[in-house]
Parts: structure tokens; sequence; C-alpha cells
């Protein structure tokens, strides 16, 4: 049992001079003519005394027994038959900002949340948990306690989904088995155990309107202009007519009207000339979410991959190289090979890669290769092998030598190994272990595919997301050279985010907000775009009215769980005075 | 003392005819069977050491040769003893018991007077505190009416010594009515028997308040004894007032039970009775009776 108001406790102190001041009172004194007939009968033991003491404080007793009564029913005692521990997990996926009338779902979460905790007694401890891309713990409070009630208040919403099956399984394991776990979202789902759990659901049905595509690409035959796609969906009731503005860079291009039947999406197309950098969507109209009415992509990097070409060339492989327009090739010779000079470096006759390469493709050229055979893909998966076929296609392959650790064998003549692909020292190495100057594979059509994956691998070029969901993280490979260098990023409002690196790893976590980050220090990109989730948050006629069931048998509930048994003590308190009227009445013998 | 209407009442009365007076000095309106220093010849008997000489028939003895006296009738005159408790215990309760004893015993002695009994009053707390001797006549009532009167309650009770201490100063017998409470620890019982031993024949009047057999006690209270007001206060409260009252029963019960088996008159009275009801409660003790 827990005091909702213990300080009230302090009252007892009046029952205690209620005892002292009858201790201490006088007792009225009478005269009368004798004592020795006021003797008192000797006792039978000491249970008859006691019960003869009692009997002639009874109403000193029930006086007593009566403040005591009111007092503990000011103190407001609670009975909880649950623990003592609670967990409040609160949904901040994108949805909770969803306007409802003058306020949000968040807002409305925050006050079904602290409705909850008034209603707990004050020393429950309760762990204010969120739930979005991942669960976060914000720590454990007294249930009474301000500070829980500052953290409440201070919960952000994200643009990021929510697992809330997830997010209970850690507020089970973060409050223990025995923790009561309360639900604050504006949905319920099915969870794997209901033991334990209540629903507080805030928020009704909305109509709302939201962009869930954003592409932009470069025209193939002219790729300083492209092409901007934009789906917008309707998840509301009745048609909409909207617009969609596009914006490049910041500066609007245009609108374009779209009327959006309900419960369907459209597609809008914009070429836009001179495209590059971030194009962005927006609607024009404003509905129940806003975080969904925006998106933005990054433009691909029209700069063609720097290859150099060191040793002899094959004159299959200049032309390999010549047919791909993202690749401008360049001869050393003899030069000297500069650091950062070239993207990829092609070396001829080498069998390990020359010093200041970034990436390299090693083109054997042992004294004799092996007989051709037919070649065959091995690693089907690789990017090496992307559209490569080899059918009938047969070559010459070096003769078989040691594999560097962590290497695979994309291709095979026969059983020996052709194309070998590894990382050494932080660098993408394409070791082509079959002569490029024999019939066979540089006569196909295939070589120069072959060759076109071998540089795009080697490149990396495509392999860097810049697009990912608010919540989920953006990894990127740094550069070689770029292990130890100081990388910064920027949010969209320009305040810096944490990004951890490890080894050329870098992990930027914190995408809970949506727009454009701008990422500084390599060389490798320079931002990235965060969108909102739409799949299962801009529906935001998926909240069911309370207090429907939700799916799943899911109790839902808003009201709190101890039992307050104030008025109970109140009766109490009221047929102590009663009896304590009757024996001061029957006392005085006027019953 | 007596209000006109209170005499009147008593001048109805007499004292109950089943009391032996010892000793009579003169003629008085009662006829007894019993043998005394009268007038009137009844029988002989042998010369017994102590008879009077006077007594001796000498007629007899010259004839006979043997010491023989006359018995003569005696004519019946009470010697009535009033014996008044006036300790401070007395004077408690609403009325106060003296009050009552002092009305009783001035009724007593009206009606002995008027009857030429002799009768004399004593007062004693822990013994006898003043003592008018019986005698007969009208001028008795008065002296008995001033010594009542100036009786005031006071001292502690000790009703047995105080009753040998008078016994032991009386001669002959008589009636001796003793009005008190009769509170006391170690009870009376010993006065009573040796006025007994002493000739006279004791009629036990106990006077009690109405609060002393019914105590209004609903809360705690301490009790003080009047008598003496140093001893430590007992505590009370309701649930002690029945052991009392069984206590008090038992102590009343204990008095009219010696009283019974020694044909003594007792009765209890409260302090709050009226007069009337104060003399036919003593009617029907045998104390008084209807005069004829």
């Amino acid at each position: 049992m827990d005091l909702i108001n213990p300080g009230a406790l302090w009252f007892l102190v009046l029952v205690a001079a209620l005892l002292l001041l009858a201790r201490s009172r006088a007792r009225p004194r009478r005269t009368v003519a004798n004592l020795y007939l006021w003797a008192p009968p000797e006792a039978a033991d000491s249970f008859q005394l006691t019960l003869r003491r009692l009997r002639r404080h009874w109403l000193l007793i029930l006086q007593a027994a009566f403040m005591v009564a009111v007092i503990a029913a000011l103190a407001r005692p609670v009975f909880s038959p649950h623990s003592r521990t609670a967990v409040l997990l609160v949904d901040v996926s994108s949805s909770m900002a969803a306007r409802e009338g003058g306020t949000t779902r968040i807002d409305l979460a925050r006050r079904e949340a602290q409705s909850v905790l008034d209603r707990l007694p004050s020393s429950t401890r309760v762990r204010l948990m969120t739930a979005d891309a991942a669960t976060t713990d914000l720590g454990e409070f007294a249930a009474g306690d301000a500070a829980l009630a500052r953290a409440l208040n201070d919960i952000v919403v994200t643009a990021a989904a929510a697992d809330l099956p997830h997010s209970v399984r850690s507020a089970r394991i973060a409050g223990g088995r025995s923790a009561e776990i309360f639900i604050v979202s504006d949905h319920a789902v099915a969870l794997d155990s209901e033991e334990g759990v209540r629903w507080l659901i805030a928020g009704r049905p909305a109509e709302n309107r939201a962009i869930t595509v954003l592409a932009a690409r470069r025209l193939p035959a002219r790729p300083d202009d492209g092409v901007v796609l934009a789906t917008i969906r309707n998840y509301g009731g009745a048609a909409v007519d909207s617009a969609v503005e596009i914006i490049q860079n910041g500066r609007t291009l245009g609108r374009q009207p779209v009327r959006i039947a309900a419960r369907s999406s459209t597609t809008v197309h914009v070429e836009v000339a001179g495209i590059g950098g971030t194009i962005g969507a927006r609607l024009t109209d404003s509905d129940a979410l806003g975080a969904d009415d925006e998106r933005f992509t990054l433009v691909d990097d029209p700069a063609p991959v720097r290859v150099g070409v060191v040793g002899t060339s094959s004159f299959f492989l200049e032309q390999a190289l010549a047919t791909n327009r993202s690749v401008s090739v360049t001869a050393l010779g003899g030069a000297a090979l500069l650091p950062d000079q070239f993207d990829v470096v092609v070396c001829s006759g080498c069998d390990v890669p020359p010093a200041n390469a970034a990436a390299t493709l090693l083109i054997a050229a042992p004294a004799a290769f092996a007989a051709a055979a037919p070649l065959s893909v091995s690693q089907p998966a690789h990017r090496l092998a992307s559209a490569l076929d080899v059918a009938g296609v047969g070559g010459a392959a070096a003769p078989a030598a040691a594999l560097p650790p962590g290497a695979e064998v994309v291709l095979r003549a026969g059983p020996l190994p052709a194309l070998v692909a590894y990382e050494q020292q932080g660098r993408r190495v394409a070791d082509l272990r079959m002569s490029v100057d024999a019939a066979g594979l540089p006569l196909s059509t295939a070589f120069p595919v072959l060759i076109d994956n071998v540089i795009g691998w080697l490149s990396a070029r495509g392999e860097r997301v810049t697009e990912v969901l608010a919540g989920n993280p953006l990894r990127w490979t740094l550069a070689q050279g770029e292990a130890g260098a100081s990388v910064s990023v920027l949010g969209p409002d320009g305040t810096p985010r944490e990004a951890t690196i490890n080894g050329r790893q870098l992990t930027v976590a914190s995408t809970s907000q949506p727009g454009v980050y701008r990422i500084i220090g390599t060389t490798v990109g320079r931002g990235f775009v965060v969108n909102p989730v739409t799949d299962g948050e801009s529906d935001l006629s998926l909240t069911p009215p309370a207090p429907a069931r939700p799916p799943g048998g899911v109790d839902t509930e808003r009201s709190g769980t101890a039992a307050d048994i104030t008025s109970p003590l109140l009766a109490i308190a009221f047929g102590v005075l009663v009896m304590e009227w009757q024996a001061r009445h029957r006392a005085a013998g006027r019953l | 003392m007596l209000s006109a209407d209170e005499a009147r009442l008593l001048d109805r009365l007499a004292l109950g005819s089943s009391w032996h007076a010892a000793a009579t000095t003169a003629s008085g309106q009662r006829h007894t069977r019993t043998r005394g220093a009268g007038i009137e010849f009844q029988d002989f008997r042998h010369y017994q050491p102590g008879d009077d000489p006077r007594s001796i028939d000498w007629t007899v003895e010259a004839r006979l040769q043997q010491l023989v006296v006359r018995i003569s009738r005696a004519d019946g005159h009470l010697r009535l003893h009033l014996l008044v408790d006036i300790s401070r215990s007395m004077a408690a309760g609403s009325p106060d018991k003296f009050a009552a004893a002092r009305k009783l015993a001035a009724a007593l002695c009206y009606i002995a007077v008027e009857r030429r009994d002799a009768v004399g009053v004593a007062t004693f707390s822990d013994t006898v505190t003043s003592h008018l001797p019986p005698a007969a006549g009208r001028p008795q009532i008065f002296r008995i009416f001033q010594t009542l009167s100036a009786a005031t309650c006071g001292g502690r009770s000790r009703i047995d010594r105080a009753l040998i201490d008078y016994a032991g100063t009386v001669r002959g017998g008589g009636l001796a009515v003793v009005i008190s409470d009769f509170y006391q620890a170690s009870g009376s019982l010993e006065g009573l028997k040796y006025l007994l031993y002493r000739g006279l024949t004791p009629a036990v009047v106990q006077i009690v308040a109405p609060e002393e057999l019914r105590p209004d006690i609903s809360d705690e209270i301490d009790l003080v004894d009047i008598e003496d007001p140093a001893a430590p206060a007992v505590r009370a409260d309701a649930s002690t007032v029945a052991a009392y009252r069984a206590n008090m029963e038992r102590s009343s019960a204990e008095l009219g039970e010696f009283c019974a088996r020694n044909g003594l008159s007792w009765l209890r009275v409260e302090s709050s009775m009226g007069f009337d009801d104060l003399l036919h409660a003593c009617m029907k003790a045998g104390l008084l009776s209807a005069s004829g």
C-alpha cells in the first residue's frame, strides 16, 4: 500500500496530543463516605485487567480511532495489487505529430500519460521510454517526481516509424517481469503477450496526404538534364485537389496541380533542366500530418570516374574503357602515379597494386597462361558479375596462385580463378588473372560489361547511400586515407550530428529529423537526405476511435490501476464516530 | 428539631413492645411481665448475694429461717439509649445522613419522653464524644435536642470501639438504638455484641445516602475518603460500580443477619426519606408501633 498524500500523516501528532491530554487531564474527584467498599475485585489474570483497562478507556479509544481513520483517509492510501514498478512507453513515431484540433497527438499522449502517473502511488518507480525506430530509455523516476513530468514534456516526435512490439520487449527487459507497461500511442498493435500491458490511445482518425516516393534521374542522352518523379498518396476517404512544388537546391522550380482520388496515389513527372544537387517535392496544402508533405533526393554526381592506366595497356581493354562515357582514361606511361590522382588505377602486368593507387585493377601477365577453358561466374550476386553473361565464352587463366585473405573468386576459367576481388589495406583490388589479348573473353560482348562492372566496383560509384528513412542509420565507406579524418555531419537545422568512424566505416545514427544533411571532411560524398517514414505512419485513419478495441484483443483503458481506499476509510471513520456517540450516551444513561 | 405536624404524628406512636427494658425508675405507661423493683408483689425467691437487703422479707426469715427476697412486678419503664454516629462520613450524602439521624433520634426521644420512658443520647465517632444519661421528664427532651443540635460531624468512624466504650459506662439494661451508616472496614459487630453483653438491647438503624446506594458514575473519577482525605484516592468508573454495590449489599446483609440471629431490630433507611417514610420504616422493623 502507498500514500498519495503522506504529508497528512503529520496530523497523527494530534492523536498523540489527544492521548497526552487525556492522560494528563485531571480526573474529577468526588468525596465519598468510605473507600473500602470501592476496592475492585481481584482480576483473574492480566487479560482481564487489560480488558478492564480497555473498557475504562473505550471512549478515548474510539475518539483516537476516529482521528486515525480521518488522517489515514487524508493521506490518500492506495492499494495496488500490481507491482510497484511501471514502464511508460511513449510512441514518438511520425504519426504522433498529427494535428488534433488545436493540439497534436503527442500532446494528447502526454496528457494520457500524466493522468496515469497521477493515479499511481507517488513511490512507484516509473521508467520512461520512447519508441520510434529504436527504443530509448530516458531513465527511471518516482511517479510523483517533477523530473518525470519534465522528461515527459521534453519528448520530441521524430519522423521515424515505431516498432512497438520490439519496444515492448525492450520495456519488459528494462522494467522487469513484474513491471506494468503503459503504452501511449495513436494505435494499438498485437503483441507477443498482453500480460501487464495497458494501452493508452491518443488521437482520432484523420485525413492525410503524403509524398511517398521522390526520385530524380539524369537523362541518358542529356546528362545535364533530368526528370523528377513524385508519387502522392491520399489516405483519406475523399478525393483531394492539391499541388506539388518541385524544389532544386532550395529554389522552387515549379508547381504542378494534382487531383488525388480517395485512398489512391498519383505520380507526377517533371522535367528539370540543369538538374543537380538536392531535389525536393512539397505538397502545398496542409493536412493533419505535415512531416510527410515534403521529401528530398540527391541527384547523381555527373563527374566521370578517373581511370589511370599504368603499364602496357591492351587494345581490347582500351576499347572497353572507351565505350564507358562515365570514365575518363589517362595513360600514365612511365610517369609516376600520384596519390589521389585517379579513382581507379589499371595496372597491366602487375601482381600487386602500385603505390599511391586507390582502387586497382590488376591485369596478370604471367609467363604463360593455362589452356583456355570455359568461363563461369562463381559469385553471381557480386557486383562484378552484374549482367555478366559468359556462357560459351572461354578464357585462359593464369596458373593458380595463392589468394589473398578474404578474396572472392567471381569468375573462373575452368577450375582456375579468372577474376578475384578483394580489399587490401582499405582499397579494393580486382585481379583479372586472364589474358586480355587472347581470343575468348576479350572478343566477347561480356568483356566491356565486365570492365564496366570492375570500374564501377572499384570506384564504388552508386554504392554510397544518399537517402535514408528517418531513424535508420547512414553508413558510408570513407576513402583511403580518410580513416582518421575529422568528419562532421550537420543536420537539416545546421546543428552538428553525431558521426562515428570505425576504420573507414562512417556511421550517422542521428537521423530522426527529416531533411538534407551535410557531411564535411570526406571526399566520398557531400551529404545525404533523410525522408519521413510513410508506411504505417502517414495513414492516420488506422487510429481506432476510443474506446474501440484494437486488433488482437488488446485491453485498452484510460484509468489507473491502484485502488484508492480513501472512501472506505471515511466510511470507517463515520462508523467509529457513531460508535463513540452511542458509547458516550450509553455511559451517560441517556440511551 | 421537630415540627408540630411531626409531633402530632409521633403522638400516635410508641416504641415497639417487644423490647424488654432492664431497669425502671418510675411509673411508666408500659406493663411488662418482667420482674423488677415495683410496688405490686409477685413472688419470693431465695436470697442471692448482691440482692438489695431492703428486699429481704424478714417475716419469712423469722418463720422459715431462710433468707428470701420479695419479687415485685415491674411497671415497664424503658431506658432508651440513643447512640448517634457523628463521624465525618455521616456528613456525606445529599441530604446528609446526620440530618436524618438527628431527626430520627429526636423522634425516638420525643416518643420515649411522652411515654415517661427514660431516654439518653450519646454521640460518637471513634469514641463517645458526648453522653447525656437516660432520664425521664420533659426537660430531658430539650437537653437531648440541644445536644443533638450542638453536635457536628467530625472524626473517623470506630463504631465498635465507641459502642464498647459506651457500654462500659452504663449500668443496667435498656434499648440502645444505634443510628449510624456503619461504614467501618473492620465491621461493627463487636460493638453490638458488647452492648448485648452489657445487658443492652441494640437496635440497628443504618442510614445511607441515595448516592451511596446508587452511585452515578459514568466517566473515570477519583474517589476521596471524606474521613481521610490524605489517603490515596481510588479510581472508579462505570465498570466498578457493580462491584461496589455488591460490596455494599454484602456489608448491609451481614449486619442484618447478625441482627436477625440475635432477634434485634434492624432497618436501613435512606437519608432522602421523608419523615413519614422514616417512621413507617421504623414501624416495619418493629422499632416503633402504633400506640394503643
